[in-house]
């Protein structure tokens, strides 16, 4: 989401008079929320933060796998290698 | 007095969300302290840009999410304020979109304000009498067809410029600002008659 500014040019400009009441309660108007709601926020968070390290690791895994495997690969050779060397 | 106390909230939101920029991932503390902040007013914004009770909190949740992990990109160059308020005009504006997809309308199908789920019931105007100043304003509010409420709510309580409310609904600069008028002008005479 970008954050450029926002044009105040029509921010109770000439032609956007103010809007008077009860119009201008508008502002002003707020909702209870639960009291979960912030615990609410907090475990969506934390979810989504789980759930992009999994997908991450499973895409890191196979490349892992392969460089595992490629090392254990160029130790037996080089073992094989001074193994002949004897 | 009550632009100083504005400055004060100002300075402590401020604070905030210097810290929670440099706050790690991990810690929500202070991120959480700026939801304390704005939790009512976001609620209050999504249930009556959507009319959806039941998802309103659910989708102010999602926005504060949003702005979680949106933080990192947040440069300052509008106030917090203002940035939470833009994802929330986006998050809700897709939520309509699904929602009136569902039921094959688009808020900005200018057909729809004759539609009859767009019509106040009868029996709305007759509930304003019991109720104290603030419901009576949410009550008409919510009794708007979407085509004048959504522009009304963009314009009068989130204080969004015309030219941003006609690129977030894709209508005209002049179409918004004609919606606009005609929404004030609606929400004026319901009252009136309440």
């Amino acid at each position: 989401m970008s954050d450029q500014p926002i044009p105040k040019s029509s921010a109770l400009s000439d032609e956007d008079p103010a809007a008077g009441e009860p119009i201008a309660e508008l502002k002003e108007l707020e909702r209870e929320t639960s009291a979960f709601f912030v615990r609410g926020v907090r475990k969506k968070i934390h979810r989504r933060t789980t759930t992009s390290q999994l997908l991450s690791f499973s895409w890191q895994m196979p490349g892992m796998a392969f460089a595992a495997l490629g090392n254990m690969v160029i130790h037996i050779l080089s073992a094989l290698t001074i193994r002949k060397g004897e | 007095m009550r632009e100083g106390l504005q400055e004060d909230r100002d300075d402590g939101e401020e604070e905030l969300l210097q810290k929670a920029l440099r706050a790690p991932e991990t810690d929500l503390r202070a991120f959480e302290q700026l939801i304390l902040c704005y939790q009512k007013r976001i609620v209050a914004d999504c249930r009556y840009m959507t009319r959806d009770e039941s998802n309103a909190e659910d989708l102010a949740q999602e926005v504060f999410v949003k702005a979680f992990f949106g933080l990192s990109g947040f440069e300052g160059r509008s106030s917090f304020r203002h940035w939470l308020q833009r994802i929330k005009v986006h998050h809700c504006l897709n939520h309509i979109k699904k929602q009136e997809g569902k039921k094959r309308v688009s808020i900005d199908d200018g057909a729809v304000e004759e539609s009859e789920q767009f019509q106040v019931p009868p029996t709305a105007h007759r509930d304003f009498e019991a109720m104290d100043d603030r419901e009576r304003i949410a009550a008409i509010l919510e009794s708007l067809p979407s085509t004048l409420r959504v522009p009304l709510v963009m314009r009068d309580m989130d204080e969004i410029s015309y030219e941003e409310i006609a690129t977030s609904l894709h209508i005209g600069l002049s179409a918004v600002k004609m919606r606009i008028k005609r929404a004030r002008e609606e929400f004026r005479r319901r009252y009136a008659s309440a």
